[in-house]
């Protein structure tokens, strides 16, 4: 057991770190960094001469070796250290905080609603298959896979104005300053996030319930009289989690990467704001702490899946990640 | 299943059917879409703002621009990319999870912990360092989406090559002397290429919402040579409420192209479950 996990983990560590080589090269590929933006960004005001960029990029520490920059940055990371912002000179991690506070918030409310809805309206349309239920179910999730979310969204703006004279407060506040306001802001864009990864669950779900209903033993268990409700949710649930874990592990990656578009559409100050911003400054610090946050949220999901998979069905080996998603 | 009885599943169910004559018709609308419409980019200014009408069924934008042209042009665009997304991802990937599904040992392992890394980087993150790096270009959209949907054709791939890797056929050729290369053209293929057509045709439609999501927010679409999302962002968006028929029809654009691509793979799947059975 201990053996596994510590595989598994091993594992998700050389994942990691290949992701901070990736994201520190990446950075360093945009043109040109934080000293010219910041003079691109106000022109005519002073042009710097060359000794000042020079002066500047030393400030920042440019100057030095890629290797070596790398090296710091990276114990930074181990020590906990975010490092500070080359645009605002402040910790990142202050800076970032009320920022993923908002994306988390939107990114966790989507998903209750994709896992309780998916889970539901999967198993419901299996156990009746073939009926109008069903078949409303399955155009729906097809419907809802192929709608572009940011098109939604401004129907949704232009109806809610139109029709009802209805507008979406425009200056966010937090949820534990003004939980009424927040709920307005975040519910409608998250049920939006939720619709393509809901649609996504609910097929794979109805799929796999469907097969595990044609089983001998669920026959066995209503033969002998269990109601059809504790047949579902118990005997069928069960059986069905593992494919549907799966996607519900590959969508939430999705859902942040949505959740910058949405935020966008609806004026959210969340991260993906800061991230487009971010890289037009060349704030290195801030894109490389973003882009590690999301990744870590995406590999300890994987992680979690995996070791969950394992809890269910030991046969499952640790370095078969064998998974379709 | 041999390749034929594949591609003949979607042709038995009246959903993938549907979904096939919808992408010939609007495959061919795009294709001859130079011939017979009025120019995307031709401005008349007198004619601003028009609802839909006999001259413009789509009306015109904020120049005069008929948006009937401007959709369908953009679609060309939309389709071009997908396609080639696919098939960038589809092949690489495809590639990819064979050769590291059949080699196993630390290739494999070192090839899956890249596959794993890709994934976990945000596709955003990738697409806004591109587009930062080469503004307007659509090439640099095609290259990221690619980078970003092929772990998951790596990962079908490689799932499917391990469950035949050890059959007793494959054994047996394996036994008489067979090469590596002759075994996996021969073995391999035949028998992975069902899920791997199906995850790559998928991401057809998974492409076309991803690159209208990043034109929408005004990356990796040329101005002068919009594609569907960004005929939503933008300007448009200023003008929600004055003309509100410039949201509808991009928007619909999107989601039939996307609807038929769906429809089709919704008709391969259900006929290969239909056929375990």
């Amino acid at each position: 057991m201990n053996n596994y996990l510590f595989k598994r983990l091993a594992l998700s560590a050389l994942t990691l770190w290949l992701v901070t080589v990736v994201v520190f090269v990446l950075v360093r590929v945009l043109p040109g960094d934080a000293i010219v933006a910041a003079s691109a960004q106000s022109p005519g005001e002073s042009s710097l001469t060359r000794a000042e960029i020079e002066a500047g990029r030393a400030a920042l520490g440019l100057d030095r070796g890629i290797v070596v920059q790398y090296g710091e940055w990276l114990g930074d990371l181990i020590s906990l250290n975010s490092g500070e912002s080359f645009v605002t000179g402040k910790s990142v991690w202050s800076e970032m905080r009320p920022r993923l506070s908002v994306t988390l918030e939107l990114t966790l409310v989507a998903l209750i609603i994709v896992t309780v809805g998916g889970t539901t309206l999967g198993i419901l349309s299996a156990s009746a298959e073939g009926s109008r239920f069903d078949v409303a179910v399955r155009s729906f999730s097809l419907l809802a896979a192929s709608v572009p979310q940011f098109w939604i969204a401004l129907f949704l703006v232009i109806i809610m104005a139109s029709w009802w004279g209805y507008f979406i407060p425009v200056e966010y506040s937090h949820v534990w300053d003004d939980p009424a306001r927040n709920a307005q802001q975040i519910l409608i864009p998250a049920v939006i996030l939720a619709l393509r990864p809901l649609a996504l669950l609910t097929r794979v779900m109805r799929a796999s319930s469907v097969e595990v209903l044609s089983t001998d033993y669920i026959r066995a268990a209503r033969a002998r009289g269990l109601l059809t409700r504790t047949v579902l949710f118990r005997h069928v649930l069960n059986n069905a989690l593992i494919p549907s874990l799966t996607v519900l592990a590959a969508q939430v990656v999705f859902l942040l990467g949505g959740a910058v578009v949405i935020e966008s559409v609806f004026n959210l100050p969340g991260v993906g704001r800061a991230l487009v911003q971010a890289i037009s400054f060349r704030d290195y610090p801030i894109i490389q702490f973003l882009t590690l946050v999301i990744a870590l949220g995406a590999v300890f999901i994987n992680l979690g899946v995996d070791i969950l998979y394992w809890a269910i069905d030991p046969r499952i080996k640790p370095t078969s990640t064998a998974r379709g998603s | 299943m041999t390749i034929d009885a594949i591609l003949s599943l979607p042709r038995r169910r009246r959903i993938g059917v549907a979904g096939l004559v919808m992408i010939a018709l609007m495959v061919a609308i795009a294709a001859l879409a130079p011939f017979g419409l009025a120019s995307p980019l031709e401005q008349d200014l007198e004619n601003r703002f028009i609802n839909a009408s006999f001259d413009h069924p789509f009306g015109t934008d904020q120049f005069g621009r008929d948006q009937l042209s401007r959709v369908v042009h953009a679609s060309r665009q939309s389709l071009i990319v997908a396609s080639l997304v696919a098939l960038i991802s589809g092949l690489g990937g495809g590639v990819l999870g064979i050769v590291s599904g059949y080699a196993g040992g630390r290739f494999d392992l070192l090839v899956q912990r890249a596959v794993d890394a890709v994934f976990a980087l945000p596709l955003v993150v990738l697409a806004l360092v591109a587009v930062t790096t080469y503004p307007n270009s659509r090439l640099a959209i095609v290259i990221v989406l690619s980078i970003g949907f092929a772990p998951i054709i790596v990962r079908v791939t490689r799932a499917s090559v391990l469950s035949v890797r050890t059959a007793p056929f494959v054994e047996a050729s394996q036994a008489m002397g067979a090469g590596g290369l002759q075994i996996i053209v021969r073995h391999i293929v035949p028998n992975v290429i069902g899920p791997w057509l199906i995850v790559a045709g998928t991401q057809v439609g998974v492409s076309i919402l991803a690159e209208s999501s990043l034109s929408f927010l005004g990356f990796g679409a040329p101005i002068a040579d919009p594609s569907l999302g960004s005929l939503l962002g933008g300007e448009a968006q200023t003008f929600l409420h004055r003309a509100p028929w410039l949201i509808i029809w991009p928007g619909l654009a999107i989601t039939l192209l996307v609807l038929s691509i769906n429809l089709l793979f919704e008709g391969f799947a259900t006929g290969a479950r239909a056929e375990r059975r």
